[in-house]
């Protein structure tokens, strides 16, 4: 894998936030776009997208690929992404490493896949066709979950690690997601973050959770925890100035108060990487 | 992937139908929270997801149904429709014909006019955006080429028809007024939904102009239009040419096509 430049500090980009991130000169390197919510006709997402597109490095982040469901690839859907690509033109398009529904149902959730040999031959294929079709690699992110298969054979950072290594594509590391999922199946998160390869890591994402009395919900409505910081501060010193974003999908506050917590990933960077301007 | 397709197949008729035995022996107990538990986390954010987008697609429906009684008729809608769709943002296209069918809403035909007015505003929305033809456009053809042209409408341009006065309500709603606490008065007509930029817009259609919008919505030229409007009113002409200036004033029109046929 080539070392690819870091694109430093970005935003998920929130439609209450539009006109904020316009008018204003904030402290934000880049931002990534949900894929989904920019496959419309014209309208007024596709409108800021393009302006915003002219001032800022953006990213594309989709939830619908479902690299691991067993219906075909929709290719209307793949065709529309790489619409949305040329017209965009993201740095890099990631999704999720899971199924979303069958039988040309979408669940509209990340459903976790079952860490077999049967199904990392099933998404090392897909990946290959989907990296083909876009003519790009993608990143494949690790989602939080609240169920363990009886079949899996091997552990989640195994199976994210051979689907990497074996489709040739990168990862979007969700520290969250690793803290999440640890506190759920009961693993240590530095165990996961440790077996990642440097440099499949392209993006890191954090965001915020809801804990429960003996579980935790990955629900992106609070800032981020404590712990997931310091688990943000292991993955940098193991992967590096890999790019930071920070997730918020419900009580989304105002763009300065998500800059402000941004801040804090730079500072935690460059106290990690030893100087100023970390990523 | 036999085995994962079965897998996948019986965790989701678990989410949609809520059937436990789907996914008997399916989980594997790693501590802490039961497996029960755990999977309801899944059974839960599906409807609360589904529910949640119809919620946000619309708001004066909510307002009108309450918050309560809209979730229970959202939660009938999630367990009769499975979403085909990869954008959350088109799963709600069916609720205006769901409360015009379901026992508790049918009775209350308002409902389904709200839903169906908001849908259309969120179509418009959405659509596609292209130039307008202008008035220079027009004036630049010799007025006999008028009858054999073709008017291509815009992809926003959307016509209902209503029989109370949902889109008034649906204003003062808008404007934060509790509009929902009446039985809405009967106004039955027919009306415009469309963009000019970003901004989404709507009025009511006399019935002439309806019907010659009809004309060109089915590809009809202006001259067609113009026969329908000379079966309805006096001075077809001339009320065709001040349709027409109105049409181009709004955008309504993004082209212009030369039909061979008259």
């Amino acid at each position: 894998m080539e070392a690819a430049p870091s694109l430093g500090f970005g935003l998920g980009l929130r439609t209450v936030h539009y006109e904020a991130v316009l008018a204003g000169d904030h402290d934000v390197d880049w931002f990534e776009v949900l894929s989904e919510n920019y496959m419309v006709d014209g309208g007024k997402p596709l409108y800021f997208l393009d302006r915003i597109a002219e001032r800022y490095a953006v990213v594309m982040h989709g939830v619908s690929l479902s690299i691991g469901g067993t219906d075909p690839l929709n290719r209307q859907y793949l065709g529309r992404l790489k619409a949305l690509a040329l017209r965009c033109r993201p740095r890099w398009i990631s999704d999720h490493l899971c199924w979303t529904g069958v039988a040309h149902t979408n669940l509209h959730d990340l459903m976790p896949l079952p860490y077999t040999e049967e199904a990392l031959a099933h998404v090392v294929e897909r990946v290959g066709a989907v990296q083909d079709f876009l003519g790009r690699r993608i990143l494949l992110e690790n989602v939080s979950s609240y169920v363990s298969y009886s079949a899996s054979v091997m552990r989640e950072w195994e199976f994210l690690r051979e689907v990497a290594e074996r489709a040739d594509c990168e990862i979007l590391l969700d520290v969250n997601n690793v803290y999440v999922s640890g506190f759920n199946h009961g693993f240590e998160p530095t165990t996961f973050i440790d077996s990642i390869p440097v440099g499949r890591v392209r993006q890191i994402h954090l965001a915020g959770h809801s804990r429960h009395a003996d579980y935790i919900v990955d629900t992106h409505d609070h800032p981020i925890a404590d712990p997931v910081w310091d688990l943000y501060e292991a993955a940098i010193r193991r992967f590096g100035p890999v790019a930071t974003m920070i997730e918020r999908d419900d009580h989304i506050p105002a763009l300065g108060e998500l800059v402000g917590e941004l801040d804090k990933a730079r500072a935690i960077a460059a106290r990690v990487l030893g100087h100023a301007s970390a990523a | 992937m036999h085995r994962l397709r079965e897998l996948q197949e019986r965790f989701q008729r678990y989410l949609l139908d809520a059937d436990e035995k789907a996914v008997d022996g399916m989980f594997a107990d790693s501590g802490g929270a039961d497996v029960a538990v755990r999977r309801g986390v899944y059974l839960d954010a599906y409807r609360l997801r589904l529910v949640g987008a119809l919620k946000a697609d619309y708001p004066a429906l909510l307002a009108a149904l309450g918050e309560e009684r809209f979730t229970r008729i959202g939660r009938e809608y999630t367990a009769s429709t499975p979403s085909p769709y990869f954008n959350l943002r088109w799963y709600g296209g069916g609720l205006d014909r769901h409360l015009k069918s379901s026992p508790d809403t049918a009775a209350e035909p308002w409902l389904a006019e709200v839903a169906a007015f908001e849908w259309a505003l969120m179509a418009a929305f959405d659509s596609a955006e292209s130039n307008s033809l202008r008035v220079e456009d027009l004036a630049a053809l010799a007025p006999e080429r008028w009858p054999a042209m073709q008017l291509v409408l815009q992809p926003c341009v959307r016509m209902l028809r209503l029989e109370f006065e949902v889109p008034k309500l649906w204003k003062a709603h808008k404007a934060g007024e509790d509009v929902f606490g009446r039985r809405p008065r009967a106004y039955p007509g027919r009306w415009l939904i469309w963009r000019q930029g970003l901004e989404t817009s709507f009025r009511t259609l006399e019935p002439e102009e309806a019907v010659a919008l009809e004309v060109l919505a089915a590809g009809g030229t202006f001259g067609q239009s113009c026969e329908r409007l000379d079966e309805l009113c006096e001075n077809a002409a001339l009320h065709a040419a001040s349709l027409l200036k109105r049409w181009l004033q709004d955008g309504l029109i993004m082209d212009l096509r030369h039909s061979t046929e008259r």
